[in-house]
């Protein structure tokens, strides 16, 4: 797999290299602020799909091998256009077409990097499903544990013992496995 | 999945068990494909769900420029997974603040342990036998960073090719990757006293192993160690400076 010259910008994301993200904003940020503004959104909405997205590249980038093989503008449309999507979706309750693809051809390269993050970002989707029918508690305590601090602080900070906290998350995590792979998407996710 | 199997997991992972558990874990694993993807559920949960070391410095940055390039900048994103963490993070934050007049700043080894560890691409060498698709599979999981589910399969391998220095080298990797320090630095000292082409790099592997690990002390002695002809003698010279003291 030969990583696409535009394949910098990830390496960008993943290492916080401010001097090439700017480039990123400076050349692609107009473009899907304007496709969001042309499709309902408000200029906060382009900033916030914007960001997420940039993040959910850095995470991918980051936990596992993602290398980019397309030019970075076409596979930063495809991705924005189909959250954005989603999002007016949720937002109206029905399915929407959207306008502003002029100029954006996606081939089947560009198909093939989307789907990589694509993968990744319906798994989340569908474990935050899966938590959000949890308790309170198991979704607080996975939730702490997941913000990176050790168990002990996490235990300190709900006010339980390390073991008590410890037994608890495994039987959190036992329920949100169960229900995940419960799930009727689970397997098309390829987990 | 049940708890009890979690918490294996998770003492595994965290390389809380002793050799023997060790052993008799990745024994288990090895004969059970079904137990393997469990665990490679579990893990991936956990990994999608996690932010990255250096994520909170890259949000600073996107904010920065969102304020520079979009006129309403942006907000957090609505969404009740966001609200907890959100709450958390406040938590998080308060609890912090309380703390920090009484613990001394932690040193960023972490951050620099996840600037700095980064692993070759494991291509191992197909001879068109029986291991070839072991060594597909392993070097797979390797290549995706999926370390605890590569380890059996590489140990497996190696069982059948015991000379592969390069596998020995990712084992250890994996060994580093989970928290099983002793085990990783036991293959690294070998490779790094002997005469194969990965001696310099099993001595930057030992730096990172004290990276990881936190100890400061040790990954200084052991930088200033590395000669101006080694090929990670920058890299080195580079971390010596961030290196907190």
């Amino acid at each position: 797999m030969t990583p696409h010259p535009d394949h910098r910008y990830i390496e960008a994301l993943k290492q916080n290299d401010s001097v090439l993200i700017e480039e990123i904003y400076s050349r692609y940020a107009g473009r899907i602020k304007q496709l969001v503004l042309k499709n309902s959104g408000t200029e906060t909405d382009a900033a916030d799909l914007f960001q997420e997205v940039l993040i959910e590249l850095h995470r991918k980038a980051v936990q596992q091998q993602f290398i980019l093989t397309c030019p970075f503008d076409a596979f930063l449309h495809l991705v924005c256009r189909s959250r954005w999507i989603n999002e007016l979706h949720k937002r109206k309750g029905r399915t929407v077409t959207i306008a502003g693809d002029e100029g954006f051809n996606s081939n089947a390269d560009v198909t093939a990097n989307y789907e990589a993050l694509h993968i990744y970002e319906e798994r989340k989707n569908l474990v935050e499903e899966k938590l959000a029918e949890l308790g309170e508690g198991c979704r607080n305590l996975l939730t702490l544990s997941w913000s990176g601090k050790p168990l002990q602080e996490v235990a300190a900070m709900l006010n339980f013992t390390y073991a008590y906290v410890r037994k608890k998350k495994t039987e959190c995590m036992s329920k949100l496995i169960s229900l995940v792979k419960e799930a009727p998407g689970f397997n098309a996710l390829k987990w | 999945m049940e708890p009890e199997w979690i918490d294996k997991a998770e003492r595994y992972m965290n390389g809380e068990m002793n050799a023997g558990e060790r052993t008799e874990f990745e024994t288990e694993l090895s004969a059970n494909a079904e137990l393997r993807k469990d665990l490679e559920l579990y893990n991936s949960i956990n990994k999608t769900m996690s932010g990255t070391p250096n994520e909170n410095e890259l949000r600073d940055t996107l904010q920065q420029m969102n304020k520079k390039y979009f006129a309403g900048g942006a907000v957090l994103k609505k969404g009740s997974f966001k609200k907890w963490l959100a709450v958390a993070a406040s938590l998080i934050l308060l609890i912090s603040i309380g703390i920090y007049f009484l613990l001394p700043a932690k040193p960023a080894a972490e951050k620099l342990y996840a600037e700095y560890a980064k692993h070759d691409l494991l291509n191992i060498e197909q001879r068109g036998n029986t291991t070839d698709s072991l060594a597909t599979e392993a070097a797979g999981k390797f290549n995706d960073k999926k370390f605890i589910e590569a380890l059996p399969l590489l140990q497996q391998y190696l069982q059948h090719r015991p000379d592969d220095i390069q596998v020995k080298f990712s084992i250890a990797v994996c060994y580093l990757e989970t928290g099983a320090y002793l085990d990783a630095e036991k293959i690294f000292s070998a490779t790094a006293s002997g005469q194969t082409a990965y001696a310099e790099a099993a001595k930057w592997y030992l730096i990172l192993t004290a990276l990881k690990q936190k100890d400061i002390n040790k990954c200084k002695a052991l930088a200033k160690n590395i000669t101006a002809s080694s090929p990670y003698f920058t890299k080195a010279k580079a971390l010596l400076e961030k290196l907190p003291d």
